[in-house]
């Protein structure tokens, strides 16, 4: 795992898979986030939530990863979800008016709530 | 308060990656990935002014990328600069019969590659005026006819030996004049959509309550409302001081307004509710008018759709068009959703300034 980024799988009963985020998403922490969904993806679980409220910086490529797996989540049939957005996510995903693509929700309690709906 | 540029950078090597974050970041937003198959998928969403793509990728190479992204409808006017080492000419050539618009070699300084990005988002910003004055002169060549057919066709009937019975003369002229109000009408969003487009018109931004300004918009089509006997039903979750040029908000809203008015059953009811997230407001307006079929929701907010065209009652395709222009000003974005024979519920999300919970004890306005 970079040094810059964690991320901790949190146990979850319902049928999503949700992981926490902390620290800054840049490049080399974008292509891990990216494995580690693509192997939640492969073992079958189709709803991803990512707690992002510890993230305190998205580059480029960190943003083109929660692009991609929404795009590839959305094709499997199921979803990612942004739950509650740092600063410097909200920032990035408003500036770039990314919040009609992304989904966005204020917390996991909500995503998990709009995933089960 | 338009969004900035976007640009999407397709590199497998993320030193070039960081490279292009440092030259462009500070003036566009960007987002990368690193692979032919990634692009073509977030291109799809992110919806990029430009693309950097670099040409020797594994798997699916620049070329091929370039050639998938220029087959889709969508992705046809982004600009594409191809960069890579290769420098002879078969290279280049290749990189402009796949569809890119330029191609950059490495190594390139930065002013060089800012310089290129900065022309191809102006060509691109200029095509795209290009297309709306080319539409808009389309549109004013159909849709003139008929009302100056008709202004003529009464001007030759005052002209006439004999005269007319007076009460003849003022229904020919009212007539008249409902024709130079469609003109007038017709001109004037014409103008405006193409003053939005290019970027001139002038907005004069406030900070306002969401829900003052909706109720306005309530108020001033009560007439209308009443005569169609439709009611509002007005929910405030949510509120929220937006930052907006009250004229020009209010006329995006009016439009939604009238067209759910127009278009639900008599009696009805038109909803509107106001919901709020972390950082944006939205505005909810629900009709259970006969809906829009499915096949002409992704293109309802282009300028001059065919079916309106081709269909007087529905107006002149700009409005929706205009709507969305007046939003996208006020950084936020409108979309839509329908069930045919069942609603139509259109959705505007704008930046919140300020959030008030009308449900909580305090109702201080808090920062979002």
């Amino acid at each position: 795992m970079s040094e810059q980024l964690e991320f901790k799988r949190i146990p979850n009963s319902g049928s999503s898979v949700i992981l926490q985020l902390k620290g800054r998403l840049e490049t080399v922490a974008a292509h891990e986030l990216r494995d580690a969904a693509h192997e939640i993806l492969s073992n079958g679980d189709h709803n991803l939530v990512l707690n992002l409220a510890e993230v305190e910086f998205v580059s480029s490529t960190g943003l083109g990863t929660f692009l991609l797996l929404t795009e590839e989540f959305n094709e499997a049939g199921g979803r990612v979800i942004l739950a509650e957005p740092s600063r410097a996510v909200l920032e990035v995903v408003s500036l770039l008016n990314l919040d009609q693509f992304l989904n966005v929700e204020d917390s996991v309690e909500e995503a998990l709530a709009l995933i089960d709906a | 308060m338009k969004p900035c540029k976007k640009i999407l950078c397709v590199d497998d090597d993320t030193a070039s990656i960081t490279m292009f974050e440092n030259i462009l970041g500070p003036e566009y937003g960007l987002a990368s990935v690193s692979s032919g198959e990634e692009a073509l998928k977030v291109a799809k969403i992110f919806r990029p002014d430009l693309i950097l793509l670099d040409v020797i990728m594994p798997d699916m190479d620049g070329y091929e990328t370039c050639r998938r992204l220029r087959a889709d409808s969508d992705l046809q006017h982004v600009k594409i600069i191809l960069v890579s080492a290769k420098t002879d000419i078969t290279a280049r050539l290749t990189g402009y019969e796949v569809g890119a618009d330029d191609y950059l070699t490495r190594p390139f300084e930065p002013d060089e590659l800012l310089a290129k990005v900065k022309v191809y988002l102006r060509m691109k910003a200029v095509e795209e005026l290009d297309q709306v004055i080319r539409d808009v002169l389309r549109l004013l060549n159909h849709e003139t006819r008929t009302p100056l057919t008709a202004i003529s066709g009464v001007i030759q009937l005052l002209n006439m030996e004999g005269g007319l019975k007076e009460a003849n003369v003022r229904e020919l002229l009212s007539g008249a004049m409902i024709n130079c109000n469609r003109l007038q009408a017709l001109l004037e969003k014409s103008m405006l959509l193409c003053e939005i487009q290019s970027g001139t018109i002038t907005m004069h931004m406030e900070k306002l309550l969401l829900s003052s300004l909706v109720k306005e918009s309530i108020s001033s089509l009560s007439d209308f409302a009443a005569e169609k006997r439709v009611r509002f039903k007005l929910v405030c979750k949510c509120d929220s001081e937006v930052n907006c040029d009250p004229q020009y908000l209010s006329l995006a809203i009016n439009t939604l307004l009238h067209n759910a008015i127009r278009f639900s059953p008599s009696p009805g009811e038109v909803l509107l509710e106001i919901t709020g997230k972390r950082g944006s407001i939205k505005l909810v307006i629900t009709d259970h008018g006969p809906g829009i079929p499915e096949s002409y929701l992704p293109h309802l907010f282009d300028a001059f759709v065919t079916q309106d065209l081709s269909h007087h009652t529905q107006g002149h395709g700009l409005n929706l068009a205009i709507c969305r222009e007046i939003i996208n000003c006020h950084g936020g974005y409108i979309e839509v959703d329908s069930i045919l024979n069942h609603m139509t519920r259109f959705y505007i999300t704008l930046p919140a300034l300020l959030t008030i919970n009308p449900n909580a004890k305090d109702k201080t306005p808090v920062p979002c």
